[in-house]
This record gives structure tokens, C-alpha cells and sequence, in this order.
């Protein structure tokens, strides 16, 4: 700050040549070490322009803004650093500028450990956003990431696939779900550190993007920092360890640079019981810059990832058994075996060119990924349900008897689930063994077994000080075979591939005996293309910025079923029909200053999107089915902010108004419905969904060493139409059985219209404070409120089938409109308070780097529900009203509880 | 530098194939249990059973091997223990919430129960365990929830072992302990099931089976069963089931179609029905004095006696074309060459004849024709083997009318004839006309009933 004074000074005197511009010079070294600092970017407050420091550290940059200006250097790892200056057209030297380590660095690693955290079950899954702001500097982003992140809060109540994640400017978002897979690249932390983030509809170089926010991760070694990191952790989150090693050798005088990085995170069981963590990665990376224009680099990431996964639990099992309670592993001669585990190992290979010079910056890349996304499953085949939380082995069982509450043996029950509440992996090799060779048990897994080919480039373009414009085109081709696969036995010598409640055949063409690594159940490959292609055009002024953007999309989906499926013998085997759907998109958005400290914000968006793959087919398992009339989505989007940014209160508040609409969605469940019982595909069309709200954040900066910040969202998510229901099934079973002979039946709108969406807590507030010691230690707590949480609800029970009895076909007598709202009334989960610490210290030993940290999640250890979903079986007014007399149903909504008290320590030593 | 790097990728490859698991694990070893000692038998534990539902309180631990098996879905949530694996002489249900229970216990288990907690019920020598199900404050015995059943029915590490059903026969099935395995040879679906699927669907269906006396006894089976569609097998042989009883009847269950043998044929058929034309109709009689004396005879010429089971005799009163009445004859023999009379009125046949008839029949019968009716002789499978009369036609004033009088047959008939022929009678009546001959009769003297002429 010393400095920055005695330079504003300096400066000060000349004020002439105002209108020339002002060339400002200097170099960036990292203080006590004195090593020059290479990418560090630098941009007047308030302007968009951004210039960097070259491999030396070293800048010169020329500007039009004049008078009194406020410039920041930031670069990764490092304490942004600001200078008051006066620019007046004089030169000005900076000399040598000292920016400090940036203690807060191993927060990203915490936050890694926070949101690895994903809840998923049979046909849901709520998968955090966090990941996608771990490189933002906003102060909401922050809070989002780091503190709501562990209550599934999701920004803007957005799902992840509104976000895109590149890696070298090639879009790395999957096709089936639209979601990165941030398991592809985990515990790669320091070597994807170097992110740009923009955030919502902000224009980003790379890609049109989502309107979440889109980050670019730049793998390229010569935008690392040269030397040698190790670092180890300790955590009781996810994994119990991990140690991290990276080294780069920075860009050498031959004009290469190379990084590798390998990591390795483990636990034997995590916060949850039987939920294993084994996982290995791997990078590298070389570069070749003949000048420092040019840039050809090669990345490789070898990722694999292997989990126990865990279960949601109803209330009845959370009362018996608690939070870490997990119903999926059972003991094998004294060791945990989790039945389902998730293994993912999908290596990703990249060849990146880049072209960086004063009016153009061009990309261009292909990246090629293969490998297997495997879930294991316990599969019993006219056998009794393993798993001690099956309805009929609890408590409830007994109390909700249709003979009336039998309390004795639900007493029983409950000794015994307490007893025993993991099953026995022996006895179901015992039963293996009393079947005759024939498997009443097996463990299989469902592969995923995708190669994605993308090819991506895009460009910017300096069209004199003012405008600016870009544009990109990608392609991204998918084969992705799907199937299900015998990985264990049990004991069993082989397994009948049939459909044990209609006894029909899964595979017709092969073997019906199959043995462990033969396929079974299904098999089928998706083929998908996607072509994408965009262009903006952005223009800077003193009081005025803005951007428009335009975009389209093509796409293309088909099925091919490599199984003949006795269900489905028409439809099953061979190519389905060939989905193909585009769409365009706009965005634009300005800002105006009204002074460079503060300013306003006003963006805007429309786009077109097809269904993501897995929302196309209705049951792709079994037959080549499309959801009829499948439309392509439609979001429309408006956010208005104002920006503030003075010496001491920086921050900003921003409204965001979005409707997506024609949205699609496909659920797999089983229902006692008032049409009758059976497995079920439920395909939700015409269904959309509003998100308002206000999100804000603000940081204080009491004095140099004190911050205290308050951020907050306060948002609506709701449901926006009452869409289409339609459920489809097989009519393999005999007649009297089925709910319809023509295998779907049509059941008109749910009334969703008003509802919430299960999209986290749509209110959240909290307040943090932080201290930085000038001897490099730092501490920061956060309390955080979040509320206003709901659960997911059955789609199927808002239709008007829920109202009738199946037995009679007429409408329950007793289903009013009254008592079915009082039965239906939408769950709200508890408000969910939260006290988190954070802290560090570092230390300069020679010419290393240690750093140690440490955080405490969830300080008073409460126990809150993040999320959880309506079960489907009660699917008429009837049955739903029987099973909750008790207080204790049946299937009553299944939840995802939080982890207590966690922490996180990491040290590390940089060379 | 490069030493350390070294060091630290060295130490890096080691924690990669440190600590976790790997998904791989062995076939476990066998999953039985050594360590319990049975400390009760059967006949002890018997001893302490009452008819009332009553809870056991002590550590009691009782072996015996699993006889049921849920399998087929013959057997549901019920477990059949009996007390060794051959020559039983004591057996047990045991009531569980557990589906699929074959797979962990097996036909031919030994099974170990821990019977504390356990309730327990003996009515008439059926030992029933479970759980306590209560009803209206009546206690009776529920299923053991599924988790529980763990807890108290142990597999032995012994293996498991062939039962070996006793050999019974059907009258021997009073006598024996209930819920043991049992076989019993040479029966047969009886004649009236033939063609019956083994159980109406979703209903408990009692089949019958017989040996070739044909003593009976019931096979249930279960409306879920796998088999429950299956057609009742046709041979004979040897079945294996559990004996139960119902009230007084003992019942049998089987596990699975592996059961029933009925490979052999079935025993030789019991000919209860016959026929002969040699049987027909010898006398009619409706005397002019008397008409509580009527009666009619019938004569068998052959030299065997015939069983007239199913036989009938109808009457066509007047022109009447539709039966009118019928005498059923089952149940009577008639003789070689003997007579055979019905009477309507057999108090007054006995005075006036002296002697009883063989069958007392109601008035208006066809043994009690005013004389201008028809008759029909018909045997055990629906043949007319004799007429008197024609059908259709009011017998006065015809060939056919013994009003006041008597049809006796001719000496030289020795068969029956479909078809009335004038030519085979002769005719005594009150009017004399076509043929016949105008001369009433009188009881008893005109008349020779129980005598062929």
C-alpha cells in the first residue's frame, strides 16, 4: 500500500496528454521469495479490458481511461493486490509489485471434500453446482460454494447442466444428463486451479454456455505455477486422506513446459458407513511455445474414482438407525462390502492449440474420452429382498398390517432391524448354494461405456479500442454402449437372464444361462452428434459495456438395441428411429457505470435446447421408444444487478426472473396406481418451471486485516404449468394383470401448477467474518440460515388417477378436493442453520512454501435433511391415506440427511 | 530436486494400493453354526405345550430337520420341522414372515431353534411356534418377523440330509404324529377330479385321493402354488407329502410335483353298473278288487344274479309322452331266474299276498298303474331294455290296457323287447278289446307275483 502511495505521487505530478492514453509498466514478484509471477491479469476497476504479465513477470499496457483509476492485479493463488492511480497520458513504472500468496488457497480443497458429496438414488440425483464456482471471487459465489454448497443449495436453483465446464475451451458436459462429470478430473485440484469463470449469462470466449455460468479450465503448464507442491489431508468427509503431488517445470528455454500431477484419496468407510473412497489420478501435460504467441499443448487426465454410494432413508429408518446409517453393505468374513459401488474411470486426452496476440486470441482443440462409468448392484432373482430396510422387515410393516397395528412383532422387528441392521453377504452365498446352481443372488454392474470425440475452436477478435468480437464453432460425437454385466456369481454356477415377474426373456438371441462378464438385462448403444457454433460481438465504452450473442444448436440422437427382449419383441433390437432437434439461442446484456464505483447490470437470454438424451427414450433399457412429440426446451431469462465497489464495501445485488418451458422428464418407479400395480415408465411432458429471486453479497472490509461479508439468496422455484403424464409398461403378464393391453395410458395433466421444485433451499442467508493476521495466519467463521426447502414430489399422485380405488374403478368416496390437498400437502424440510470455521497458516522456510489448513463444517453438529423425494407406490388417494394413519408409513418419503461435524486438514509444501 | 520428486512419487505409488478394499472377495466359507447344543427334544417339549398360547421362557434349544419348502409355493410362511430324518415320531410347524425361506432353509436342513421367546401352541398334538399375534385380547400364533426368524432358526453345520418319509398306507394316517413327512403307495386321484387342475387359481383346494380299496384321504394345495394350473395326474403310485389334520381329517401337502409319482396304472375299475336284456317286465297287475293290491314284477332269465344299480323303470301315465314317475332300482339284486316286485303299497301287498315285496314304492308310481299306462325298463346306462305299452297312447281300449286286470308275459319270453309286442303278452282286462281279453281278476287269487307264471 506503501508503495502504491508513493507511485500515486510520483504519478500525480504530470497531468498532461490526457486524451493519449497512459502506458503503465512494471513487474510482478511473489513477496519473500522474490520469483516473477507469470499470468497475472490487470484491469482497471470498472473496465473489461485485461492485460497480463508475461513468463518474466513482467507487464506494459496501454490505456484510454484517465483521472483518478483504481488497477488490480489478480492472479490465481494470490491476494489480489489494488494501486490508486492518476493517469494523466504520462508513462508510469510500477517497478517491482510484491503480490502475497493467497492463504485462502487450500479453501478450494475443502470445498472439493464438501460438494464430493452427491446424492443420487434409484431415479434421482441431486448433484451440487459447486464445483463450477470454486474460482470465483464473487462474494455470493463464494458463499454459495463454500457454505450452502453442503445443504445442496443451488444457485439460482438451477441444475448443473445449465452450466458448461471446458477444459481448453472444449465442452466437457455429458450427453446423457447434460452435466459435467467432475469425477473425470477429481483430485487434479492443483493442476485445474487455473479456471475463468463467468458467471450467468456473462459472455464467455469459449462458448455461448448455460446461463448457470460457464468455466474454462486451461491445463496448459505454462499457465501453472513452476515447482513442486505436495500436500496431504485429513478429513472424516468423503475420504479420510489423500495426498496430492504436482510438479511443473514451468516454460523452458526450448520453448517446452510439462506438468504431472498424481493424487491419490482413500477411506475405508467416509462419513457414512460402508461408503468406501478409493480413488487414483493422474495427470500430464506437455507444451510447446515457440514464442510466446503460439502454443501447442497435450493433455492427458486419467481419473478413476471407486465409491460405496449410500442410501436416502425414511424417517422410520433415520429414527432407528441416524445419519451415518447406510442400508447397502453388509459384512464378508469380517469386511465391509458395499453392493453398491460406483466406479468411474473415463481418461480424457486433449491436443490444444492457442494463438494469444494483441488483437487475437484463436483456440483450437480435440479432445477424445473412453472408459466405463460402472454402478455395482445386488441383483435377487425370486428370492426375498436383501435389504434390511425393505418395507416388509421394519417396524411400520407390522403397525400399518391391514389386520390392524400389530405392535408385538413390531416391537420384534425393531430388535431385530436393530440387531442386524447390515445384511449378511454369507447368507446370500448360502442361498446361492441351496438354489441348485441356479442364482437366486448376483452382483452385477450397470456400465456406462461412453467415447466422446469433440472438436472445438473459437476466437476473439479486438476491432480497435471499442469493439471486440468472437465466435466458435464445436462437435461433439458420442457412442455410448450401455448394459449390464455379471461381475460376481455369488457361489452360483449360472444366472436365468429373465424377467422374474412376467417370466419373459431378456436376451432372445443369447444364451438363457449366463455366467460372470457375460451381458445381461440390457444392451444397447446411444449414438448422439452435436454440432454448435456461435458468435458475439462486445463493446466497451467509459460508461457503457455490452455484448450480444447468438448461437445454434444441432443435435441428433439414436437408439440401437443389441438385445431381443421377449417384452418388446417389435421394438427392442435394431436402430430407433433418429431424434434430431435444434435450437437457437441469443443472449446480450450491458452494464453502465454511473462511476466507476458503481454500476448496473442489466442481461437477458432466450434459448432453444433439446431434452438431454436420457429424457428422449422412454425406457432405452428395453425398447427403442421416444417420448411422442418430444419438443425441445425453451428458456427465457432476465437478471438486473447493481455493482458496488468502494475502498472498503465491495459487492452487488442482482435479481434474476427465469422460465424454462416444454421442459421433459422420464421416471422409473413402481405403483400401486388407482389404475392398478406395475413397474411403470412415467414421462412428464409440457412441464415448466419459473425461478425468481434476489441474490446478493457484500464485503466490508473493516480494516486491512478484518472482512465481514453478508450474502444471501432469496429465491422462488416453482413449478409453472401442470404438465402431461403418461405411463408406460409391458404387457407381457397375463391380461387381468395389466393396467392397459396397449402398454401406455394416458393420464392427463398433474397438478404441479404453484408447487415448489426440489431445487434446495431457495432461501439462504449468511454472515461471515474474516481475519487475516499480517503474520500469515488467517481465520473465518460463517453462520449460515438456509430455508424454504421442499421435497420432491410424485408426479404421478397429482394426476387424477390417484383419485380412484383400483379395486372398483370409481373415485374413492372419500377423496375430496379437501382431503386429497390436506394428504398431498407438499413437505417442507427444517430450516437448516449452520456454523462453519475456517482457518490457516503459512510459512516461508527458505524457499518453500508450507501451508496448513483447517475447517470445521457444521460446528454445532446438527443433523438437517438436505433433500428427498416422495415415494411413488402409494399411488392412489386410498393406499396413501392407509399408509400414513399410523404416522409411520410404509413408503413414506425417502431423505438425504447431512453429515454432522466434519473437518478438513491439509498441509502442503510448495518448492 | 530430482531425488525428492522421486521420493515423492515412490510415496505416492505406495498409498495408491494402500488401505481400500478391492470389489473382489472370495466365496465365503460355509455359514452354519457349531457352537449350539440342543438341550430339549420333542417329546419334552411336547410335554410343555399347552392348548393355550403360552410363551417360552427359558433357553431352550431344540434340533430337528426342515421337512417343508417354500419353493414351489405350496408351503407359505410355514416351516415343518420334524424331529429326525427318518422314522419320525414327532413334528412341528413354525410360523414365519419370510419369503422364499427354501433358500436358506432347505428341505432336509438341520436346524437348530433357540425357542426362548418363541410362543407356542398345542392343539390335538399340532405343535405350532411362532410369534404372538393378537386379535380382540386373543393370543394366537403369528409369523416370526422375517429378521427374526434369523435370530432363532440356525442352520447346523451337519449339512444337509435326506429325509426319509415314512411309509403309510391311508387307514394307518389316524394313528401318527401330525407335521412329518410321510409316503404312502399305490394311490390315485379319484375318478371325479380326473381332469382338475391341482387348485382353483388363488384358492386352498382339497383334491382327493384313493387307493385301491378305495379308501380315501385329501391332498391341499395351495391357489399360489406353482403347479396350481397343473391337471391332477391319471396313473397310480406312491405320493410323499406332510401330514396334516383338519379337525378329524388328516390331510396331505406336498413340496412339489417331484411329490406325486402316479407313474403306474390305475387300479382295476369296480364294475358297479351292468346291463342285460334279459331283464324285463314279467307282471302287471291292478286288481279289480283291490287296487292296493297292485304291483309289478320283473323277471331275470339269466342264470347270474344282476346288480340293477342306476337302473329304472319309468311310467307314461295315459298318452302322457314325458316321464311321469320313476322307480330308481340301485341297491337291489335281482336273482338268477328269479322274480323282483314293487309294490306301491307294501303293507297291504304283505296282507294280501302273504308275502313282503322286494321294493315298496310310493302310489303313483310305476308300480301303480290304473292299467292304461306305459312302461319302460332302463338300464344303468340310459338303453331301454323292455316296454310295455307304446308311448304317446292312452292304453284303454287298446292292445296295451290291463285295467282291472293283469299283463302277464309269456312263458316263452326269456328277453326283453324295446319294442311292445302284443304277441308276447297276454292280456286281461275289463273291456276285452283289440285282442285282448275282457276278464277282470281278483286278488290274490288271479294274480302270481313273485312267481314267473
Amino acid at each position: 500500500m506503501r508503495t502504491a502511495m508513493l507511485l500515486a505521487v510520483l504519478c500525480g505530478a504530470n497531468t498532461l496528454f490526457g486524451q493519449q492514453g497512459t502506458v503503465i509498466k512494471g513487474n510482478v514478484l511473489e513477496r519473500g521469495i522474490n520469483v516473477p509471477i507469470p499470468n497475472i491479469s490487470l484491469a482497471f476497476e470498472g473496465t473489461s479490458k485485461t492485460f497480463t504479465t508475461n513468463s518474466e513477470g513482467k507487464f506494459e499496457m496501454k490505456t484510454l481511461v484517465s483521472g483518478e483509476q483504481v488497477l488490480v492485479f489478480t492472479a490465481q493463488d494470490f491476494v489480489p493486490k489494488k494501486y490508486s492511480l492518476f493517469l494523466d497520458g504520462n508513462p508510469i513504472d510500477l517497478g517491482s509489485v510484491y503480490l502475497d500468496r493467497d492463504i485462502v488457497l487450500e479453501k478450494t480443497d475443502n470445498l472439493i471434500t464438501l460438494t464430493d458429496v452427491e446424492l443420487s438414488d434409484e431415479d434421482t440425483s441431486i448433484s451440487g453446482v459447486s464445483g463450477l464456482l470454486q474460482s470465483t471471487r464473487d462474494i455470493f459465489l463464494n458463499r454459495a460454494a463454500f457454505d450452502f454448497g453442503q445443504a445442496f443449495f443451488k444457485v439460482r436453483g438451477y441444475d448443473s447442466q445449465n452450466g458448461v465446464v471446458l477444459i481448453n475451451g472444449i465442452p466437457m458436459n455429458k450427453f446423457i444428463d447434460g452435466r459435467p462429470q467432475w469425477n473425470n478430473w477429481g483430485g487434479l485440484n492443483d493442476v485445474i486451479r487455473n479456471q475463468e469463470y463467468t458467471n450467468a449469462l456473462e459472455k464467455n470466449p469459449y462458448t455461448f454456455g448455460g446461463i448457470l455460468g460457464n468455466t474454462n479450465i486451461d491445463t496448459r503448464p505454462s499457465g501453472m505455477r513452476p515447482g513442486l507442491r505436495v500436500s496431504s489431508s485429513m478429513s472424516n468427509r468423503t475420504y479420510r486422506g489423500r495426498g496430492m503431488a504436482t510438479y511443473n517445470s514451468g516454460l523452458q528455454n526450448n520453448g517446452l513446459a510439462y506438468t504431472v500431477s498424481g493424487s491419490r484419496r482413500w477411506a475405508k468407510e467416509g462419513y457414512v458407513e460402508g461408503t468406501l473412497y478409493d480413488a487414483y489420478s493422474f495427470f500430464g501435460a506437455m507444451e510447446f511455445q515457440p514464442n510466446p504467441q503460439n502454443s501447442i499443448s497435450f493433455s492427458a487426465i486419467l481419473a478413476r474414482n471407486r465409491r460405496g454410494r449410500s442410501a436416502a432413508l425414511t424417517e422410520e429408518v433415520f429414527g432407528l438407525m441416524g445419519n451415518q446409517y447406510n442400508p447397502y453393505w453388509g459384512k464378508q468374513d469380517g469386511k465391509i462390502r458395499n453392493s453398491r459401488e460406483r466406479d468411474i474411470f473415463e481418461p480424457l486426452f486433449l491436443l490444444n492449440y492457442t494463438l494469444e496476440t494483441e488483437k487475437l486470441n484463436w483456440t483450437v482443440g480435440a479432445s477424445y474420452q473412453t472408459g466405463k462409468y460402472s454402478r455395482s448392484r445386488l441383483g435377487y432373482y425370486n428370492a426375498p429382498n436383501p435389504d434390511p430396510t425393505y418395507y416388509r422387515y421394519l417396524p411400520s410393516y407390522h403397525i400399518n398390517s391391514s389386520l390392524g397395528a400389530d405392535f408385538y412383532n413390531a416391537s420384534l422387528a425393531r430388535e431385530a432391524f436393530l440387531e442386524h441392521p447390515q445384511w449378511s453377504w454369507n447368507q446370500l452365498y448360502e442361498a446361492n448354494a441351496n438354489n441348485n446352481g441356479n442364482a437366486a443372488y448376483l452382483l452385477y454392474d450397470d456400465v456406462v461405456e461412453d467415447k466422446t470425440i469433440t472438436a472445438a475452436t473459437s476466437f476473439e477478435y479486438r476491432l480497435g479500442e471499442r469493439f471486440q468480437f468472437g465466435g466458435g464453432v464445436n462437435f461433439r460425437k458420442l457412442t455410448s454402449e450401455n448394459y449390464a454385466e455379471i461381475t460376481d456369481m455369488l457361489g452360483s454356477e449360472y444366472y436365468e437372464d429373465m424377467d422374474t415377474f412376467s417370466n419373459t426373456v431378456n436376451d432372445m438371441d443369447g444364451n438363457l444361462q449366463k455366467v460372470e462378464g457375460e451381458i445381461i438385462n440390457y444392451n444397447y448403444v446411444f449414438n448422439a452428434a452435436q454440432l454448435e457454433g456461435f458468435g458475439q460481438l462486445a463493446y466497451s465504452a467509459n460508461k457503457l459495456n455490452g455484448y450480444a450473442s447468438a448461437s445454434f444448436t444441432s443435435f441428433n440422437a439414436q437408439r440401437n438395441g443389441l438385445f431381443t427382449n421377449e417384452r418388446y419383441l417389435e421394438n427392442s433390437f435394431g436402430p430407433s428411429e433418429k431424434v434430431a432437434l435444434s435450437g437457437l439461442g441469443l443472449k446480450g446484456g450491458f452494464s453502465y457505470f454511473m462511476t466507476g464505483r458503481h454500476w448496473l447490470t442489466a442481461s437477458a437470454a432466450k434459448l432453444e435446447r433439446p431434452p438431454v438424451v436420457q429424457n428422449i427414450f422412454i425406457n432405452p433399457r428395453e425398447h427403442n421408444e421416444v417420448v411422442p412429440d418430444i419438443l425441445k426446451e425453451t428458456i427465457t431469462t432476465v437478471d438486473l444487478g447493481y455493482f458496488v465497489r468502494l475502498p472498503t464495501l465491495t459487492g452487488r445485488v442482482t435479481a434474476f426472473y427465469t422460465r424454462f418451458m416444454n421442459t421433459t422428464d422420464i421416471n422409473f418407479l413402481f405403483v400401486d396406481s388407482g389404475l392398478g400395480s406395475d413397474f411403470v415408465q412415467e414421462v412428464i411432458t409440457g412441464l415448466d418451471k419459473l425461478h425468481k429471486g434476489i441474490e446478493f453479497g457484500f464485503q466490508y472490509e473493516a480494516s486491512s486485516s478484518v472482512k465481514v461479508n453478508l450474502a444471501g439468496n432469496l429465491g422462488s422455484y416453482v413449478y409453472a404449468s401442470d404438465p402431461s403424464v403418461q405411463i408406460n409398461f409391458d404387457t407381457s403378464g397375463s391380461e387381468e394383470d395389466l393396467i392397459a393391453t396397449e402398454g401406455t395410458v394416458d393420464l392427463g395433466i398433474a397438478k404441479l401448477k404453484d408447487l415448489r421444485l426440489a431445487q434446495g433451499p431457495q432461501t439462504a442467508l449468511a454472515g461471515g467474518v474474516e481475519y487475516r493476521s499480517p503474520k500469515y495466519w488467517w481465520l473465518g467463521a460463517t453462520a449460515n440460515y438456509l430455508t424454504e426447502n421442499y421435497i420432491s414430489l410424485s408426479t404421478i399422485a397429482r394426476t387424477q388417477s390417484f383419485l380412484l380405488d383400483p379395486e372398483t374403478g370409481e373415485q374413492f368416496p372419500d377423496a375430496t378436493d379437501e382431503n386429497v390437498a390436506k394428504l398431498l400437502q407438499q413437505k417442507k424440510m427444517e430450516d437448516i442453520y449452520l456454523l462453519n470455521l475456517v482457518g490457516g497458516k503459512s510459512w516461508l522456510w527458505g524457499k518453500k512454501y508450507i501451508s496448513a489448513f483447517a475447517s470445521v463444517s457444521n460446528l454445532f453438529d446438527s443433523v438437517f435433511r438436505t433433500g428427498g423425494y416422495e415415494q411413488s407406490r402409494n399411488g392412489n388417494f386410498g393406499q396413501w391415506q392407509k399408509d400414513n394413519l399410523s404416522g409411520v408409513p410404509s413408503f413414506g418419503p425417502k431423505y438425504w440427511y447431512s453429515y454432522g461435524r466434519t473437518y478438513f486438514l491439509n498441509l502442503a509444501i510448495s518448492f | 530436486m530430482k531425488n525428492l520428486v522421486f521420493a515423492i512419487v515412490g510415496i505416492l505409488l505406495l498409498l495408491m494400493f494402500s488401505c481400500v478394499e478391492s470389489s473382489n472377495f472370495d466365496v465365503p466359507k460355509e455359514n452354519c453354526n457349531t457352537d449350539l447344543k440342543a438341550n430339549i427334544n420333542f417329546v419334552e417339549l411336547d410335554s410343555l405345550s399347552t392348548e393355550e398360547v403360552s410363551q417360552i421362557k427359558d433357553s431352550l434349544i431344540l434340533e430337528g430337520y426342515v421337512i417343508s419348502s417354500d419353493k414351489a409355493g405350496n408351503f407359505f410362511s410355514t416351516l415343518f420341522i420334524q424331529d429326525k430324518p427318518s422314522k419320525p415320531t414327532y413334528g412341528l410347524q413354525l410360523e414365519v414372515d419370510m419369503r422364499q425361506s427354501h433358500l436358506i432353509y432347505p428341505e432336509g436342513s438341520k436346524v437348530l431353534l433357540k425357542l426362548k421367546d418363541l410362543y407356542m401352541v398345542n392343539k390335538e398334538g399340532n405343535i405350532r411356534l411362532g410369534s404372538a399375534f393378537s386379535s380382540f385380547g386373543n393370543l394366537s400364533i403369528g409369523r416370526l418377523p422375517n429378521q427374526k426368524v434369523f435370530e432363532h432358526v440356525l442352520v447346523a453345520c451337519d449339512g444337509k440330509v435326506n429325509v426319509e418319509p415314512l411309509l403309510i398306507t391311508i387307514s394307518a394316517l389316524d394313528t401318527l404324529p401330525l407335521n412329518i413327512l410321510v409316503q404312502l403307495d399305490g394311490l390315485e386321484v379319484v375318478d371325479e377330479e380326473l381332469g382338475e387342475p391341482f387348485a382353483v387359481a388363488a384358492e386352498e383346494t382339497e383334491r382327493h385321493l384313493q387307493d385301491c380299496e378305495e379308501n380315501q384321504t385329501v391332498l391341499l394345495n395351495s391357489g399360489y402354488a406353482d403347479f396350481q394350473a397343473e391337471i391332477l395326474p391319471e396313473g397310480n403310485g406312491s405320493i410323499t407329502g406332510i401330514l396334516v389334520r383338519d379337525g378329524k381329517n388328516p390331510q396331505l401337502i406336498i413340496r412339489s410335483l417331484e411329490d406325486v409319482d402316479f407313474i403306474n396304472e390305475r387300479c382295476p375299475e369296480i364294475i358297479t353298473e351292468f346291463t342285460s336284456n334279459q331283464i324285463f317286465i314279467s307282471e302287471l297287475a291292478d286288481p279289480d278288487n283291490n287296487s292296493g293290491a297292485r304291483f309289478l314284477e320283473l323277471y331275470n332269465s339269466a342264470s347270474e344274479p344282476l346288480d340293477l344299480n342306476k337302473w329304472t323303470l319309468r311310467r307314461y301315465t295315459n298318452d302322457g309322452t314325458e316321464v311321469s314317475s320313476t322307480i330308481d332300482l340301485s341297491g337291489l339284486i335281482i336273482g338268477a331266474e328269479s322274480t323282483l316286485v314293487i309294490s306301491p303299497n307294501a303293507e297291504e301287498f304283505h296282507l294280501v299276498y302273504g308275502f313282503a315285496p322286494d321294493l315298496g314304492v310310493s302310489t303313483n308310481s310305476p308300480a301303480d298303474s290304473n292299467g292304461d299306462d306305459n312302461f319302460e325298463l332302463v338300464d344303468a346306462f340310459g338303453t331301454i331294455i323292455d316296454v310295455f305299452g307304446v308311448v304317446g297312447e292312452d292304453g284303454s281300449n287298446t292292445n296295451h290296457e290291463f285295467e282291472d286286470g293283469r299283463a302277464v308275459r309269456n312263458p316263452n319270453i326269456i328277453e326283453g323287447n324295446p319294442v311292445y309286442t302284443f304277441s308276447e303278452w297276454t292280456l286281461l282286462n275289463d273291456t276285452g278289446d283289440a285282442g285282448t281279453i275282457k276278464l277282470p281278476q281278483n286278488a290274490p287269487q288271479d294274480f302270481t307275483p313273485g312267481a314267473k307264471y
